[in-house]
């Protein structure tokens, strides 16, 4: 398709202008332009496909060129106007929860957990460029790959979606978030608090003990963060106070 | 030693950098505590340090979701903050001090995010008429406005980070016993942050054996 890899380096800055009202809508717009430009020589039709392009848009944005890509081909393809929105509306929900099922909640945390593991057990530095190196490859492949599949498909794309190996990738990448962070865990404690000796070991695990319980038995507590700072100013307090 | 204004400078670009990462472009993870915080200690000559703020505050990023209209703490610029007050002073001493202040510029930054959203919209809609008519000029504008939002917003976040860094820089009022309290405090929080997160995520969807099977090799390969 014409402009496919100018659209796809746009989509890399989608949620740039994001709002509550179009959330990444008009960084949806801003990517179709390239892809839209055979459409320019009827400037009617042209005007319709970009405002219908800028329109409200939510889902992940690695996956968000599924929905460009399918919207751009039903558009050169001259579907009608509804139908067309009718895609975008559909494929919000779907390419969000997969998206953050994929990355979010398994990718990103799971390589973030092996990494932490990998860079305190002696890799240092070198893990963290593998890190961001083997993420970027992933994520701008199936990017890439997420464009030309929604050309591809058009108006046939949900059919497309469900057929390829992204539903299945979502729930083993969630699998994977498990594990890399479960041995980040122990790794990150030992790496820290080793020359605490036995106190060291005792505080981390019940750290890490009072977080699982929270999250598990859905305790509504201040977020971890406010809760760290609360602690870090009373340690000061208690100390400064000569105790 | 303060370090230089070349390095202090070399240090903002990557904190604007790193902000611009979280939401606007690319999403590369350079905006990862972890990533932030090698990057800044290799910019500073102390690796070491910008490794263990970097995996401090990355255990507190594991609790969180950036996704969609939710509200979180940003901690790419902040983590740039925390490894500059704490590079160049012995890591046991200054973490725990580095880390509650970068959870602080943390939440700084995490306020900035609808700040910025909302000016996108007035933006918006000052070109709400181009953009229903589809007029690529309006579409072209708003964004490139946004984008430029988030490049202040990542800007001046990273001014205030490194500002704050330096006037702390070695935390000079601690004393070696009070420091590894603060520290032995931080890790404790950031352990409890990631196994809340890790639980939190894997609870409803059948993933709680996978978390506890890696726990299990972490600790065996403890023992190795």
């Amino acid at each position: 398709m014409t402009g496919s890899w100018r659209a796809f380096g746009r989509l890399l800055l989608l949620q740039a202008s994001w709002t509550y009202e179009r959330m990444q809508g008009v960084g949806m717009g801003f990517a179709a332009l390239p892809l839209l430009q055979p459409l320019r020589a009827e400037p009617e039709r042209y005007r319709a496909a970009v405002a219908r392009a800028a329109d409200y848009f939510n889902a992940n944005p690695y996956l968000a060129g599924i929905a460009l890509g399918a919207e751009a081909r039903a558009e050169l393809d001259g579907a009608p106007g509804e139908q067309v929105q009718r895609l975008r509306t559909a494929l919000c929900g779907p390419l969000g929860s997969l998206g953050d099922q994929l990355f979010w909640v398994g990718l990103v945390p799971g390589l973030a957990g092996l990494t932490l593991s990998g860079a305190t057990g002696g890799g240092g530095a070198w893990v963290v460029a593998a890190f961001v190196a083997l993420h970027n490859a992933v994520r701008l492949g199936v990017g890439y790959w997420a464009l030309r599949a929604g050309a591809a498909a058009g108006l046939g794309v949900s059919g497309a979606l469900a057929r390829s190996k992204l539903p299945l990738a979502a729930a083993y990448a969630g699998r994977f978030a498990g594990f890399g962070v479960g041995i980040a865990l122990p790794a990150v404690g030992a790496w820290f608090l080793r020359a605490g000796g036995a106190a060291g070991w005792l505080a981390a695990g019940a750290a890490a003990l009072a977080g699982a319980g929270v999250a598990r038995v859905q305790v509504r507590l201040p977020s971890p963060v406010t809760l760290t700072l609360v602690a870090l100013a009373l340690a000061l307090l208690w100390r400064w106070s000569g105790a | 030693m303060s370090p230089g204004p070349g390095p202090l400078a070399e240090l903002v670009v990557w904190g604007t950098l790193a902000g611009l990462d979280l939401v606007s472009v690319l999403q590369g993870m350079l905006a990862r505590p972890l990533v932030a915080g090698t990057v800044s200690g290799w910019l500073l000559g102390d690796l070491g340090t910008g490794l263990r703020i970097g995996a401090a505050l990355e255990l507190f990023a594991l609790d969180v979701l950036p996704i969609g209209a939710a509200r979180y703490p940003d901690l790419a610029a902040a983590t740039v903050g925390a490894v500059t007050a704490a590079a160049g002073a012995g890591w046991s001493r200054v973490l725990g001090a580095s880390v509650g202040l970068g959870l602080v510029l943390g939440l700084v930054g995490g306020v900035s995010l609808p700040l910025v959203r909302r000016l996108n919209a007035r933006v918006l809609r000052a070109h709400a008429a181009g953009l229903t008519s589809g007029d690529p000029a309006a579409v072209r504008a708003v964004h490139l406005r946004g984008l430029a939002h988030d490049l202040g917003r990542s800007l001046v976040l990273a001014l205030l980070a490194v500002a704050a860094g330096v006037a702390l820089r070695g935390w000079t009022l601690l004393d070696q016993v009070t420091g590894e309290w603060l520290t032995a405090t931080a890790v404790a929080g950031g352990l409890y942050a990631a196994a809340h997160g890790a639980v939190a995520t894997v609870r409803q969807r059948g993933r709680l054996p996978w978390l506890l099977a890696g726990l299990s090799v972490g600790l065996l390969l403890l023992t190795l």
